[in-house]
């Protein structure tokens, strides 16, 4: 079963960031709807559906979250890991997207739960190649929870 | 010279002279008494002969009854001076002649008496029978003055005087002669003690005379003073060394009052030895105590000794801090007798203990401070490493991608220069980012505290040339010459250290040359040196020094690429894991990186 109607969310505070990687979607041919949320605050409103949010036709529940680690008001930690603490996104997709490679942070992540930990590769063409990656693994070969 | 030494010269001379004389006194009287006794048996043999021969001559008067006859026979007595009386009685008993002419009848004997002689009254009598034909017809009296005696006496008395005090005054000479044998070693002896009782002084000697009981004598008390001046000097040497001592020694009795009190004690509490003599201890010093005294006294007798810190007073006032220590001494039966106290002053080091306990305060307070702001500082750094590889690295990625993006947007609207910027600024982005991660490297080597491990460095090189396509063929070949040895190490530094080294070494190679990098390791001097030799273009011997440090790069960045940071982190992570990182290198010769590490010693793989 392939998963091209459900929508990815990004959580990304860097519009560079959210430009290189609607670019590297494009390039990888990835049609999902994806939603771009610019801090850990909106993260959180985004996924319990409040205020504008509530909407869930134009702001629907994504399959896979892309978390930054590094952002304002509500850090990329504390979305993770209040979102493991809501009993309807215990099993939802988080893949932690970050340019740390600190073994301090990789082991808080994967402790809250992240599903998988990026580091942003410093090129484009290998930013490409990742979400290649992500494309064929976590879409066409990963089973979702179906909810 | 003195009472004593008078006294024993005048009493041998004394002994000397009674024993002459009463030597001589004795002979002088048996020889008087013999000479007595001769001369008076001498005396009445010799008139008993003349009273017999008067008597012969006088037979023949008296039968024939011729007095005038008789009287004249009897004045040939007159050639005897000695004989002053003489008389004839006829055998009858009456008077028939006399002697002198003149006598007084009164004075002669009435009747006569029994022949034979006797003294009586200062004379000696004599009465003879007068014979005819063996029959007696009178009696002869005569009557001899002892005058003769006497003078003999007399010339007896003188002579024996004279003898007498010849021979005592002899007895005198050679006695003040000989006493001097006897009495000059007694008072050799006599001085000897004097200067010894007098002046205290025990290393004068008798001076031995003789060879006699007063020369053993002599050298037995020469004896005695030589043990008695050793026991002194030993007690002087032990009471200098008391002295000698900077901590008061003090010695008090059980009535607490003080019987011995060195020097030490005298420089620390001001009160001299006879001041202090005598004294109660604990009132003289005003002694505060750190518990009650008689809990002291009881751990005192329990223990035989107590040490403890005391506060006293001193003469001046001053109050002193002494550390002191109490010992207590037992006489023969067991019984406290003494107690000997060493006191130390403190005074000093209890406030150089104060000021040490308020200075390490205030040192750790600093210490506190400092650690706190150190705290902060590497807080302060972590949070600017954090947001070096966060932020600073957002910006290349959208260089790089922006760059990118350009490129492939709009390639056909780009001219040629237009799109050689662009991959310039492309490729300017990707150094920093490079750049970024070395230092973000170094850094976390630099910092943290990291455990040594055994380290089998085979297989950790194994694992880095499978990781590194530019490590093996045909970029480049990685020759393990000898079995290497395991190390203490840590492996991520480890890895790091080996990683940058093979990078150095395919990196600086002459064009058109397949890298070479040969390894081995072995052991010096306790420690495993592994050795990475290539065939590179080698480095300058001026250069060794440099490379080492953060950006030391030597050669163009251009022409080979790199930080400048590799083997900085290489020298620090060695450091950090206690070895070291070294080059032998010429230009164009090829370069020999050593490490050195540790070597595992009990390793149970």
């Amino acid at each position: 079963m392939t998963t091209t109607n459900r929508a990815l969310l990004l959580v990304e505070d860097n519009e560079d960031d959210v430009f290189l990687m609607k670019r590297a979607l494009q390039s990888a041919r990835i049609v999902n709807p994806l939603r771009v949320v610019e801090d850990g605050q909106e993260a959180l409103d985004y996924l319990g559906g409040s205020g504008k949010f509530a909407d869930r036709d134009q702001y629907p529940l994504p399959a896979v979250v892309f978390l930054d680690l590094k952002l304002p008001f509500i850090s990329g930690h504390d979305v993770l890991a209040w979102i493991r603490q809501q009993k309807e996104f215990e099993s939802l997709v988080v893949i932690v997207l970050t340019s740390s490679n600190e073994a301090k942070d990789l082991s808080r992540c994967y402790s809250l739960g992240a599903n998988s930990y990026l580091v942003k590769p410093p090129t484009p063409e290998q930013l490409e190649d990742l979400a290649k990656a992500f494309k064929w693994y976590w879409l066409e070969y990963n089973q979702f929870e179906i909810n | 010279m003195s009472q004593r030494q008078s006294s024993i010269k005048k009493r041998v001379r004394a002994v000397i002279l009674v024993a002459s004389a009463v030597v001589l006194l004795v002979t002088a009287a048996a020889f008087v008494t013999y000479e007595a006794i001769n001369f008076r048996a001498q005396l009445a043999r010799s008139l008993s002969t003349v009273a017999t021969v008067i008597a012969d001559n006088s037979a023949a008067p008296l039968a024939f009854n011729n007095a005038a006859v008789a009287e004249e026979i009897l004045g040939t007595l007159r050639a005897d001076p000695d004989i002053v009386a003489a008389a004839l009685y006829d055998d009858s008993g009456a008077l028939f002649a006399k002697y002198p002419p003149t006598l007084q009848y009164e004075l002669l004997p009435p009747r006569p008496e029994q022949a034979g002689y006797q003294f009586r009254a200062g004379a000696l009598v004599v009465f003879e029978p007068v014979m005819q034909e063996q029959r007696p017809i009178g009696t002869l009296y005569l009557q001899s003055s002892l005058r003769g005696l006497y003078e003999q006496f007399w010339l007896y008395g003188i002579i024996v005087a004279a003898v007498l005090f010849g021979m005592l005054g002899l007895a005198f000479v050679l006695s003040t002669l000989l006493q001097r044998r006897i009495s000059d070693p007694v008072l050799a002896l006599t001085q000897a003690a004097q200067t010894v009782t007098q002046r205290g002084d025990y290393s004068v000697r008798a001076t031995k005379l003789t060879e006699d009981e007063l020369g053993t004598l002599t050298d037995a008390f020469n004896r005695m003073l030589s043990e008695t001046q050793e026991n002194q000097g030993r007690l002087a040497e032990q009471a200098r060394l008391l002295d000698l001592s900077t901590d008061a020694i003090i010695v008090r009795d059980m009535a607490d009052n003080i019987i011995y009190w060195n020097r030490g004690a005298e420089e620390i509490y001001g009160w001299t030895r006879g001041e202090a003599l005598g004294k109660a201890k604990h009132e003289l010093l005003q002694t505060e105590f750190p518990e009650p005294l008689e809990q002291i006294n009881a751990k005192l007798q329990r223990d035989d000794r107590w040490a403890g810190d005391l506060v006293q007073t001193r003469r001046d006032g001053t109050r002193i801090y002494v550390s002191t220590r109490w010992v207590l001494d037992r006489d023969a039966e067991g019984i406290p007798a003494r107690v000997l106290i060493t006191d130390n002053d403190i005074t000093l080091r209890k406030q150089a203990e104060e000021l040490m306990k308020s200075e390490a305060n205030r040192l750790d307070a600093l210490v506190e401070q400092r650690t706190a702001r150190l705290q902060e500082t590497i807080g302060e750094l972590e949070a600017f490493s954090y947001s070096v590889s966060h932020d600073m690295r957002a910006p290349l990625r959208a260089m790089q991608g922006y760059a990118k993006a350009l490129l492939s947007d709009y390639d056909a609207r780009l001219d040629g220069e237009a799109k050689h910027y662009l991959d310039r600024i492309f490729r300017a982005a990707n150094r920093l980012d490079l750049l970024v991660q070395d230092v973000l490297a170094y850094s976390r080597v630099a910092k943290g505290e990291i455990e040594l491990m055994p380290i089998d460095l085979e297989r950790l090189i194994e694992d880095i040339i499978a990781a590194h396509p530019e490590f093996q063929a045909p970029n480049a070949r990685v020759v393990v010459e000898t079995r290497l040895h395991r190390v203490l190490g840590h492996e991520a530094y480890l890895t790091q250290c080996v990683t940058n080294l093979l990078g150095n070494a395919v990196k600086f190679v002459a064009p058109g040359l397949e890298p070479e990098i040969r390894i081995r390791s072995e052991r010096v001097n306790g420690c495993v040196r592994v050795t990475f030799a290539d065939n590179g273009i080698g480095i300058d011997p001026s250069h060794h020094e440099r490379i080492f440090q953060i950006f030391g790069q030597v050669y163009p960045e251009k022409k080979y690429g790199g930080t400048g940071i590799g083997l900085a982190i290489v020298r620090k992570a060695v450091q950090r894991m206690n070895g070291d990182v070294g080059v032998e290198s010429r230009v164009d010769k090829g370069s020999r990186f050593w490490l050195i590490l540790n070597e595992v010693k009990y390793d149970n793989n």
